[in-house]
């Protein structure tokens, strides 16, 4: 288990995690969402060892875990550019984490080689970026880490290997226990890898819930009158996110389900009205206008 | 999860990140594999093929450089293959001592470039390896790539020499130990300002600055201290570690060993307790830890400074030396110190608020040099009066002996207690004087003698470190000492001083010569003489060394019984070529005498050795102590001993003549 106790992290003036406080149990997959400098990339590497935190601590399993190198030895940390020699090879890369990785399996190791349609005896920095990272993604899971840590890991990745690096990732969680922790703008492949959300925004958490409980407490709902109904507020006492309005049709982001909402709207007699979960992108969009950061505050 | 890693796990782990490192340099290494073999080959061919030719005589010869080398196989010259062979070794030796100063700046910066670069940082940072087990096992990488393969090449000119001929040990030695020193010091200097720069280019900014601010930086103020306190002897800081304390490229002239071990400790020390507090962001930042960046700075402008300072001093600019030079070191130190603010932080953040430095910079260098220039204390003008010196004692450069590594500062410091009696005292302080009286203090000249100290002094070229010293105990106790080499101050006529009432006494012959205190390897010959241009002389047998070193005994023991013959044995001394005497010269005068014994230290014959004047071209050691140096004695006939050795060996006849028909008689060149 990974805890993290009023965890912050400045750079100069720059507050990056401000008083984070979460609690990440073994065997979950996390997805880290947030704006542009919400302090994703920080966090995942104050998890990995990378950065000292400036307030606060990480804990794993009761232990601190800056510059502890047994806690870090079942760790892996993939960042958004890992660095490579100029003439590293998977083999070559492989023969430095042998030693230095005390889970790392050669049977693994074969297995993901062959796996990925890379070639382990190719320079890695003469490779594209998503071969880069399929490299980097060998390396990492030969390991056998029990945490992994990733950034953006999704970025240059072509659909066929999005899908096998899913599969393999499940695979790792329900076989070996392994918790991964995946920062991402891919809101898209989070919301098929993800069983928990955390949402990011100025260095603290919006929110942090069960994507299964995100999803059913969000509805987005289209209702249409025939004539208007003469309320002063049409919504009143509903949980409201946002509401877009043309003529007499309503698009409104609501917090609830059908149960805390329908029979309020359906006694106001509209002709057309339905009801769907959001996406993880219309949840994302949805907090993060809530939070002040939505296109019309932008624009 | 285990909550700790085993000692043989931190090994292990360490291992790994060297042979990984290993791996990543092993470009690198190859190159300079590739250029040692092929420098040492070509060096021992040409090495062989010219030294036989040379050896043989036949340089103008219609044999190629083949033949010759095939002669050199088929009937090799004994001589010239040693001779060849050890200027291959020092060549060599030498080359691969550059060689590998190049490439452990190489391996180094690549080694520490791990602490500059933020993607390389995340891979780093996040491996399972503590952050001082990390750094240890880099710098112990570096140290390793930069000394394994040097101690390779160098065993294998030291073999290649062994099977040629006889190995110069001592030269092999010598740059093992300057690699291995030098090594050490400047990895462990440039791991800290690794540790402290964020950087590469920064940290090698800061290194070269270090290697080059710092030791002239300390010229500059031994300079000030011979130029403005003329007497001070400041030969004492001549390859002390205190002209390089933060230089560690000094470390690899292998002096000052104990020096650079503790500034090596203390290096790693600090950068193993510095780099685990390191903040990994700081990455491609200006700096992690900013002291060593005030430093650079305060050095940097300090010593243009001084350089634009001393300059315009010596320039007598506004017609006052020291006007000058604040006017210079204004204009120096301030633009330095922005321009080094301005590569260091990459623009002017920060520049105002860390300028204090050279505000306080400014303030101490514009008092002290006040305090020089002014001579506030007294320093340059004082010359005791007789009433207060309990004893005294001079030394003439001319007429002085001493052994090489013996302590100058010491033996000035011990004369003080010479001569007690007046007229020897009074004689002195008389010498002082007229030495004082004949020096212009102004303060152009003063500045002049910087530039002096600072180009002339410091280069080892075999200039005396001292013409004159002057040394008195006070009546309180106090021994004050002055020290006067030849410099821009000297305008008294000739440069000399007559000194002939203290050098000719038997107490300063018995401390400051060679006849009576010179080991028998510092005296190159000893020569009885007919004539000013023939005698006898020792010659370079063992026979003759043992024959002479008995004469010289002899000589020893009757001077320092002598009691009534003292004024005739030291007749010859004193003037300028005494040594081109004459024994009839003194017959008149001194009818007692029987000869002249000439004892002679040092050697001109020295650098016509090729082997020496390698030695010495690499190691810029022109050493004083080379130089010829001539004594000449008369020999009354109360020496009998002198006079029976002298017989015994067949030099003198038995009438005290000089003898014609020995093996040691030869017509004397100048330098006899």
């Amino acid at each position: 288990m990974i805890e993290l106790k009023n965890l912050t992290k400045r750079f100069d003036k720059i507050t990056a995690v401000d008083n984070m406080n979460l609690t990440i149990s073994d065997g979950s997959v996390v997805g880290l969402v947030g704006s542009n400098g919400s302090g994703k990339s920080t966090l995942l590497r104050l998890l990995s060892g990378v950065y000292q935190p400036d307030g606060g601590e990480v804990l794993v399993g009761g232990k601190k875990l800056f510059d502890n190198p047994a806690a870090k030895g079942e760790f892996y940390f993939i960042p958004d550019f890992p660095y490579f020699y100029n003439n590293s090879t998977i083999n070559s890369t492989a023969f430095l984490y042998r030693n230095l990785y005390p889970n790392w399996s050669e049977e693994q190791f074969n297995r993901f080689c062959s796996v990925f349609p890379i070639k382990r005896d190719a320079k890695i920095i003469n490779m594209s970026k998503g071969m880069q990272r399929q490299a980097a993604l060998i390396l990492a899971l030969s390991t056998c880490p029990k945490y992994l840590f990733l950034d953006e890991i999704f970025d240059g990745l072509d659909p066929v290997v999005r899908h096998l690096l899913k599969k393999i990732l499940i695979e790792q969680v329900s076989e070996h226990n392994m918790t991964v922790i995946i920062a991402s703008h891919n809101l898209r492949e989070l919301e098929d890898l993800c069983d928990r959300i955390c949402l990011m925004h100025k260095g603290r958490m919006l929110m942090e819930r069960d994507l299964d409980s995100l999803r059913l407490c969000f509805r987005k709902v289209q209702v249409a009158f025939s004539e208007m109904p003469l309320v002063p507020n049409i919504f009143e006492g509903i949980d409201v996110v946002n509401v877009w309005q043309n003529g007499n049709v309503f698009n409104v982001t609501i917090r609830g389900t059908e149960e805390d909402f329908m029979p309020q709207l359906n006694a106001l007699n509209p002709a057309y009205v339905s009801a769907m979960p959001l996406t993880l992108e219309e949840i994302f969009i949805s907090e993060m206008g809530e939070a002040g950061y939505d296109v019309n505050s932008i624009l | 999860m285990t909550s700790t890693v085993s000692f043989k796990e931190k090994l292990k782990q360490a291992y790994s990140v060297f042979k990984w490192d290993l791996k990543s340099c092993s470009g690198t290494m190859a190159v300079y594999a590739i250029l040692a073999a092929v420098f040492t080959t070509i060096i021992l061919t040409l090495c062989l093929v010219v030294g036989f030719y040379a050896q043989s005589n036949t340089m103008y010869d219609t044999y190629t450089y083949s033949q010759s080398l095939y002669s050199l196989a088929e009937t090799p010259d004994t001589n010239a293959v040693a001779e060849a062979v050890k200027v291959f070794q020092i060549i060599a030796s030498q080359m691969i001592y550059f060689l590998t100063i190049i490439f452990a700046i190489i391996y180094t910066v690549k080694v520490y470039s791990y602490l500059h670069n933020k993607r390389k940082a995340d891979l780093y940072g996040s491996l399972p390896i503590s952050r001082i087990m990390l750094f240890v096992s880099k710098s112990a990488s570096a140290y390793l790539f930069t000394l394994i393969p040097a101690m390779f090449f160098l065993g294998i000119i030291f073999i290649i020499s062994m099977c040629f001929g006889q190995p110069i040990v001592n030269e092999a030695i010598d740059i093992y130990v300057k690699l291995l020193m030098g090594t050490l010091a400047s990895i462990s200097a440039y791991g800290l300002i690794s540790v402290c720069c964020g950087t590469t280019i920064n940290s090698v900014i800061m290194f070269i600055a270090v290697c080059i601010a710092y030791p002239l930086s300390a010229m500059f103020i031994k300079g000030v201290a011979n130029g403005f306190f003329c007497g001070t002897y400041t030969g004492i800081f001549k390859d002390h570690f205190i002209m390089n304390a933060l230089n560690p490229l000094a470390a690899y002239d292998g002096i000052n060993i104990i020096y650079w071990l503790i500034f090596s400790v203390v290096c790693i020390v600090s950068s193993a307790f510095l780099v685990k507090r390191r903040k990994a962001e700081r990455a491609q930042a200006s700096f992690a830890y900013y002291l060593p960046c005030h430093i650079v700075k305060v050095l940097v402008a300090f010593l243009v400074g001084m350089f634009l300072g001393v300059l315009f001093g010596s320039l007598n600019v506004f017609g006052d030396g020291y006007l000058g030079f604040v006017f210079g070191f204004i204009l120096g130190s301030v633009p330095a110190f922005v321009i080094t603010h301005l590569i260091f932080y990459k623009g002017f953040s920060k520049l105002i608020r860390t300028s204090i430095p050279l505000g306080g910079l400014v303030v101490v260098v514009v008092a002290v040099m006040a305090v020089c220039n002014y001579d506030v204390f007294g320093y340059n003008e004082f010359v005791p009066n007789f009433d207060d010196v309990q004893s005294a004692g001079l030394i003439d450069a001319e007429h002085f002996y001493r052994e090489s590594d013996s302590d100058l500062n010491k033996i000035v410091r011990n004369s003080a207690e010479d001569f007690t009696d007046k007229e020897s005292i009074n004689s002195i302080i008389s010498s002082h004087s007229s030495i004082i009286a004949d020096k212009d203090f102004s303060s152009d000249k003063k500045f002049q003698s910087v530039w002096y100290d600072m180009f002339v002094d410091n280069m080892n070229i075999g200039l005396d470190e001292m013409q004159y010293s002057f040394a008195y105990k006070m009546n309180n106790g106090r021994v004050v000492t002055r020290t006067y080499s030849l410099s821009v101050y000297d305008t008294f006529s000739d440069n000399y001083i007559d000194t002939t009432n203290i050098v000719k006494t038997k107490t300063y012959t018995e401390k400051y010569t060679a006849a009576i205190n010179a080991k028998q390897s510092d005296i190159s010959s000893v020569i009885v003489k007919k004539t000013s241009y023939a005698g006898c002389a020792s010659e370079n047998t063992d026979k003759s060394k043992e024959d002479f070193a008995k004469v010289l005994e002899a000589f020893r023991e009757e001077f320092k019984a002598d009691k009534n013959n003292t004024e005739t044995v030291l007749a010859p001394l004193g003037g300028g070529y005494y040594y081109e005497v004459d024994i009839e010269d003194f017959k008149t005068a001194y009818p007692d005498a029987v000869c002249l014994l000439q004892v002679n230290t040092g050697s001109n014959d020295y650098y016509s050795n090729v082997g020496n004047i390698f030695t010495a071209l690499f190691t810029g050691n022109y050493s004083i102590y080379d130089e010829p140096r001539q004594e000449v004695y008369l020999i009354p006939k109360s020496y009998t001993k002198t006079i029976t050795a002298l017989k015994e060996i067949g030099v003198l006849n038995s009438d005290n003549t000089i003898n014609d028909d020995s093996d040691y008689f030869k017509a004397l060149n100048q330098y006899y």
